[in-house]
């Protein structure tokens, strides 16, 4: 059952994309900012974690998601460390995947050379 | 040579008593998780529910109905409710929806059923149970 | 930049003007949907057959996903499944690693330092920099609620 909401809410956070793209002419570069922020304001009131529970993959693995962990990395230093948790806590979530993507793209310059 | 006859006689049946004691307290009572396990199933949202219990300890997950997913916080706390309110104070419950949890239960739940796990042994992996629910 | 198109630009430029918005839209929703479930069967993978709960699913589920979407940049595979796709293989996480690991292997010729170091974050930049301070201020403010008593 996860599989099909996954599917289903992934493909319709992709169309968010793809409509702010094509009908409001954002560049691409504009329309993954404002999903971010999106799923920023979206976990701020408390309803992103609930599509994840609904949805899994299909609401971790878009965009959104890099705004929703970066709030709640700071929420949950906060609740522990007080106001400076914000500060510490923003990227304690999200480390893991951007460290991931900067190094696995470093070793990728080493080795590969550009298309074209 | 009497004595020694009684001695041995009253040696063995130490052991077996031992032996017999030991066997009657070698697996964990599931009183407690059949009771958690119908507290929680009772839930409307809850299409079913795993439960182990150990001593003073019962460990529960549940799968939620997949439409009630969006109400998952609400759930829970109905379920910790459910479950404080079967329980008493002495006893100590554990709630999770984790998908790692249910299987783990899930898994432990059909051994201890069958009975081919210790008392140890299930202690053992109630412990690894409780690490995947903290947070 | 004429020679040296970025990912985006290329995305941008393969937009313009052929296809139908429906269409775009139809190909965004399955392409995006299949990713996310793909991410869906890793996370599940990751869960069952390792010690990971739902909660710590989450990060080796990621970096697989962005390692293969790095390789399959390296190769040239993804830029040609993003002309395609549009949003749908832009919007996964696998459409950030894109963006950076494309970047990195174009900007090499100029050097390690100041081709791939600083090219990389050329487009994942926005997607970090909106991103953290609008957690920022949405933090800021849960915060204020929190201690107002209000939540």
């Amino acid at each position: 059952m996860t599989f099909i909401t996954a599917f289903i809410v992934g493909g319709l956070i992709c169309v968010v994309g793809q409509v702010l793209m094509d009908i409001f002419k954002l560049t691409p570069a504009h329309t993954m900012a404002s999903l971010v922020v999106a799923g920023a304001v979206l976990d701020g009131v408390g309803l992103y974690e609930r599509l994840i529970d609904f949805a899994g993959a299909g609401a971790t693995v878009p965009i959104t998601s890099f705004g929703n962990a970066l709030v709640h990395g700071a929420m949950q230093e906060a609740d522990e460390n007080g106001w400076i948790g914000i500060l510490t806590g923003i990227f304690e979530v999200t480390s893991a995947g951007i460290s991931a993507a900067i190094i696995f793209s470093f070793i990728a310059a080493l080795i590969f050379r550009a298309k074209g | 040579m009497g004595h020694i006859k009684v001695l041995l006689a009253a040696a063995v049946f130490t052991l077996m008593f031992a032996a017999t004691g030991e066997a009657a307290e070698d697996q964990c009572g599931q009183g407690h998780a059949h009771k958690a396990a119908n507290a929680v199933e009772a839930l409307h949202e809850v299409t079913e529910a795993r439960a182990v219990s150990c001593e003073n300890k019962v460990y529960v997950s549940a799968e939620v109905a997949h439409r009630y997913r969006l109400q998952l916080p609400e759930v829970r706390k109905e379920a910790t409710m459910a479950l404080s309110d079967a329980f008493d104070d002495n006893i100590s419950f554990h709630f999770s929806t984790d998908l790692k949890v249910w299987q783990l239960l899930s898994r432990l739940e059909a051994r201890v059923n069958e009975g081919d796990i210790t008392k140890k042994e299930t202690i053992r992996e109630l412990t690894a149970v409780d690490e995947h629910m903290k947070g | 930049m004429a020679n040296n198109k970025s990912y985006y630009q290329q995305l941008a430029d393969s937009r313009a003007p052929k296809r139908p918005f429906w269409k775009n839209c139809l190909h965004a929703f399955w392409v995006g949907g299949l990713i996310c479930t793909i991410g869906q069967a890793i996370q599940l993978f990751f869960i069952t057959f390792f010690d990971f709960n739902e909660q710590t699913a989450g990060d080796p589920t990621l970096a697989v996903l962005i390692i293969t979407s790095v390789l399959l940049t390296s190769l040239g595979v993804y830029d040609k499944l993003a002309q395609f796709a549009g949003a749908g293989s832009a919007v996964p996480v696998t459409g950030f690693a894109n963006s950076m690991a494309s970047a990195a292997i174009e900007h090499r010729t100029e050097g390690f330092v100041l081709g791939v170091g600083g090219n990389m974050f050329k487009l994942a930049g926005s997607v970090i920099v909106f991103g953290t301070v609008a957690a920022f201020i949405v933090a800021i403010i849960r915060m204020l609620l929190v201690e107002g008593g209000i939540l």
